[in-house]
């Protein structure tokens, strides 16, 4: 194996986008899955996005100040916004001269636009979902260059509501927005830069622009493959950044004197998803039995890598549906680290489950699992599904393992259509906010939009229903200690752990600060130094 | 210099260990490859710890002594304090300031993050018990008005369990709230001053806050807000600092200099000495000048202090160098700050007889990582919030080895965050700090209502 990397390092098989001259050249984990950032899905769209529009407010990714390229600044250095005597409403002066990628200029009727876009119900977004939930209206005050936004109450920090990319109204013929409009491959934003998408890569170019000036004239993103040969190609100066470098990984980088390191704060956390409506896995007991026979320390350390000595370690199991720092999670679950195939076989035959020459048998037919991953999630814990259905098999299951693709997992499991499958390995990444309900609580009416395999569960969406309505912070932090218990002993997830982001990009890049979550937002000061 | 004996080259072992991990000696580059950039103040270095302790003779006795290699190669505080003991003089000094220090930044962070959340974004259902967080905080963050406001709010109200929390403080501000408070009648039991002692105070909350609500429409009581008061912090580092002070004994004095810059802002100005090789063994202070720059940067002098200091101390002649119109440059702090560590190995190997061992990189990753932490300080009191922040994320992003993992530094990296009202990278600093030092645990209670405030009140997206 290592042969065929060195193989491929050498005869440059990493990739096309090889740096030449002064372009900038760097490794993604896939290509985006759309290019319309209301429908913006994975991590990899919302880096990309961040690239080619502006968000209307957004945090400084060094003193987390708001901020905005779009509005602007007051005589306190902040995004000038007027407080009317409507305490819902707020009114925002935008800055003059910007334009759209196609020439068009930028004006409030945009914002607006955007805002109704989002509003719009026909608009099947799940972006827009919070936005919906604190905005009621954008009135565009021409003569100004400003808008009236209206809030469904008023908010301390109205501008945190804000957070919005937005959409040229030049590019739509109406408010309803679908994924599969042309904007979602030919995208026009304001951003820093423009994007033309290739079936195998992105290409960006600088946008000059009244409101900001990108440094890196040209830039190209691709999918990485292997990251092994990702990080050589990194080390030998054939690419100029990797998006997410894997642990094991980590030491080769930073030993080099030409590349860093780089944090990327981003809440992520793995699961196995489980089809509680189907064939045995409808029986609580045999979903218990599979979180026990899973051995997570085995399947970190064949994975991921263990380094005991490391202060701040990139993976750490969990038992529920956040991660361990976070307030929402409930620590007196303890996570299952090691397998315990006694108490599984107990289980079983507690379901009603016979062993019949090492293999379960359940309903007079063998437990057999179809289990798929997405595929990305090979670079960085390598193997990982091969080892999960390993473990599956030794302990007496019969087990189909399948990659899906990007495409696939975007467009059918996160909508519900994988329901032919048993189980899924996937991730889920969040930022300021750990809002669980779009995955746990059942499908309709808008929620659950983003559950896996239909899970439902009344004293789920009770509790659910008890989080969107708590009175205090200790109220909806209650609520979520609650549902850690009751998911961790329920198991629509077997939840594996966190694991952190690193990235990094070569020193010729210079002033690379990586913003949470969105990553490219301070992109107008990079700098590439040849 | 007085070494504790014992241990028998632990420190060597663990050195030789991280060699080995790095890839033990290199050959000797071509002259033309390692010639410094004349901005930096080469001759200085030459005094600096890790090119003193280049010379086998000179690091020998921290070789031998455990505490030692628990202090600077694992930045395990608790376990230095332990390991020097009693009788570890200086070394055992230094342990215990080190422990002053990341409780000091510990109680920061658990007072910003108390007033991004009940000051900064008040509720109405707020208990208004939360005043004694705030006069806590405020108080640690040495507001004094704002101290005395919040705790006017608390009078003819019930404190309930809280009472035995508030009385120092109540007492504190009465007696003309002069720095420090007496904590010593907190409910909380810690240990005589004694060198080598690691108090250990629990970590469960301390009292439950009701919140001004009406019951809910079935009668039922709001679950109240369980409180873990940040005194408790503080209370850590005044004892840890007298320990210190009292393991220094005439040698004292170096104790205010090597803490000035974790000091909290109530607390006095410094008068800088310069600090003994004891205070010097794998710190971010490279230099005896070092301490003595920092007491005045941030002393009477502030920014002045850099020019003041620019012969004496390596962290200064950096900032001079690094300035821009007057001001530390983010990349030319950078470049400087890797310009440093080559240097430093470069030297380190000369003295070893041309090739570079594994401490000759440890050595010089600290000392890169102590460039990045120091100029950060100086372009925050230059008034530079963006810079300072910026030096600091990279400080950060160079201490993922345990050598560099100061938890002092993550903490204060963490203070300045939540005191920005930004959760997310404190919440994990936090939580792998608490493995190692479970007191810690303490200072979650205020960052997590922050987290939780936070969360609530903004609009975010879930991505696969």
């Amino acid at each position: 194996m290592r042969a065929i990397h060195h193989l491929a390092v050498v005869t440059g098989l990493a990739g096309t986008v090889l740096l030449t001259g002064g372009d900038v050249s760097y490794y993604e984990e896939a290509l985006p899955s759309t290019m319309n950032p209301l429908f913006a899905q994975t991590m990899v769209d919302f880096r990309t996005h961040e690239l080619v529009f502006d968000r209307l407010i957004f945090h400084s990714p060094v003193t987390n100040e708001l901020t905005s390229r779009l509005v602007e600044k007051g005589p306190d250095g902040k995004p000038k916004a007027e407080r009317l005597a409507d305490p819902t409403k707020i009114k925002l002066f935008l800055k003059t001269g910007i334009r759209w990628h196609d020439g068009k200029d930028f004006s409030g009727k945009d914002v607006c636009f955007t805002v109704n876009a989002m509003l719009d119900p026909k608009t099947a977004s799940q972006v827009a979902k919070d936005y919906r939930e604190a905005i009621v209206s954008c009135e565009e005050v021409s003569k100004e260059n400003a808008v009236i936004i209206t809030f469904t109450k008023p908010f301390h920090n109205p501008l945190e509501r804000l957070g919005f990319s937005v959409l040229p109204s030049q590019g739509f013929e109406g408010t309803t927005i679908r994924p599969d409009m042309d904007f979602s491959h030919r995208p026009i934003g304001t951003g820093p830069m423009k994007a033309t998408l290739g079936p195998k890569s992105v290409r960006f170019t600088a946008f000059p622009n009244a409101h900001q000036n990108p440094k890196i004239q040209v830039m190209s993103m691709q999918p990485g493959g292997d990251s092994y040969v990702q990080i050589k190609t990194l080390l030998n100066a054939g690419v100029s950044g990797v998006i997410s470098v894997p642990p094991p990984l980590r030491p080769e980088v930073a030993a080099s004197d030409d590349v860093a390191l780089k944090s990327y704060d981003l809440r992520s956390w793995w699961f196995v998803a489980l089809n509680t409506g189907k064939g045995a896995l409808a029986n609580d007991k045999i979903r218990q039995a599979l979180n026990l026979t899973i051995d997570r320390s085995e399947l970190r350390e064949l994975t991921i890598g263990v380094d005991a000595e490391d202060p701040n370690p990139p993976c750490e199991f969990i038992s529920g549906p956040f991660v361990g720092s976070s307030p929402y999670y409930n620590r007196s679950i303890k996570p299952s680290e090691r397998s315990d195939r006694a108490k599984a076989r107990l289980l079983l035959s507690e379901a009603g489950a016979t062993e019949q020459v090492g293999r379960w048998v359940y309903k007079g037919a063998p437990i057999s699992l179809k289990i798929g991953m997405n595929a990305p999630l090979d670079l960085e814990a390598r193997d990982l599904l091969n080892q999960v259905g390993n473990q599956l098999q030794a302990g007496g299951f019969d087990r189909q393992v399948y990659r899906v693709t990007s495409d696939d997992w975007n467009t059918k499991v996160v909508t519900g259509q994988m329901k032919d499958y048993d189980m899924l390995i996937g991730k889920w990444s969040f930022g300021r906010v750990e809002d669980v309900s779009p995955l746990f609580h059942s499908r309709g009416g808008g929620k659950g939009a983003l559950n896996i395999f239909d899970y439902s569960n009344a004293e789920v969406d009770t509790i659910l229903g008890r989080f969107d309505n708590a009175r205090t912070d200790t109220e909806a932090q209650d609520a979520y200690h609650d549902l850690h218990a009751f998911v961790s002993k329920d198991l629509p997830y077997l939840f594996l752990w966190k694991l952190d982001t690193k990235s990094a990009w070569r020193n010729e890049v210079r002033g690379s600060i990586i913003a949470p979550y969105y990553y490219f937002t301070d992109f107008e000061k990079w700098r590439f130094d040849e | 210099m007085v070494m504790p004996r014992r241990g028998l080259g632990v420190l060597l072992v663990a050195l030789l260990g991280a060699a080995a991990c790095g890839g033990s000696s290199e050959p000797a580059a071509p002259p033309s490859q390692v010639e410094a950039p004349p901005a930096l103040p080469v001759e200085l270095l030459k005094t600096s710890w890790p090119v003193l302790t280049a010379d086998n003779a000179v690091r020998e006795p921290y070789e031998k002594e455990p505490g030692w290699v628990k202090l600077v190669i694992k930045r395990d505080y608790r376990a230095a304090v332990k390991q020097l003991g009693g009788d570890g003089g200086l070394a055992g000094a230094r342990a215990h300031a080190e422990a002053a220090a990341m409780y000091r930044q510990a109680a920061l962070l658990a007072a910003n993050s108390l007033v991004s959340t009940y000051a900064d974004e008040p509720k109405d259902e707020d208990p208004i018990g939360v005043a004694h967080l705030l006069t806590v905080a405020y108080a640690i963050r040495g507001e004094t008005d704002k101290v005395r406001e919040q705790h006017l709010r608390l009078k003819g109200v019930d404190l309930g369990d809280m009472a035995a929390w508030d009385a120092p403080w109540s007492a504190w501000l009465d007696a003309g709230a002069a720095w420090p408070p007496d904590l010593s009648a907190l409910p909380v039991a810690l240990p005589e001053l004694a060198p080598g002692e690691w108090p250990a105070p629990p970590t469960s909350s301390n009292y439950t806050l009701d919140y001004n609500l009406p019951p809910s429409p079935d009668g039922a009581k709001s679950h109240g807000l369980d409180v873990t008061d940040p005194s408790t912090l503080l209370a850590l580092s005044f004892w840890h600092d007298r320990v210190a002070h009292l393991a220094a004994a005439d040698a004292s004095p170096v104790i205010d200099t090597y803490s000035a810059r974790y000091r909290l802002a109530p607390e006095a100005p410094v008068t800088g000495k310069d600090l003994p090789m004891e205070f010097l063994f794998g710190s971010d202070m490279l230099v005896p000048g070092d301490g003595p720059f920092f007491a005045d940067l941030f002393g009477a002098k502030g920014a002045d202090a850099v020019e003041a200091h620019a012969s004496t101390s390596i962290i200064a002649a950096l900032a001079s160098a690094a300035r821009v119109d007057g001001k530390v440059h983010p990349e030319k702090a950078t470049d400087l700050a890797a310009a440093l560590r080559r240097e430093l190995i470069e030297q380190q190997k000369t003295i070893a007889g041309g090739s570079t061992q594994g401490h000759h990189r440890i050595f010089g990753d600290i000392a890169q990582v102590a460039a990045l932490r120091g100029l950060a300080f100086v372009a925050q009191v230059e008034g530079n919030k963006e810079v300072s922040g910026v030096l600091r994320i990279q400080a950060m992003e160079r201490s993922g080895e345990e050598h560099t993992a100061c938890p002092t530094a993550a903490l204060s990296l963490a203070a300045w965050d939540a005191n920005n009202r930004y959760h997310i990278r404190p919440t994990e600093s936090l939580h792998n700090l608490v493995r190692r030092y479970p007191t810690l645990e303490i200072a979650r209670f205020s960052l997590d209502v922050l987290a939780l405030r936070i969360s609530l009140g903004s609009s975010g997206s879930i991505a696969n």
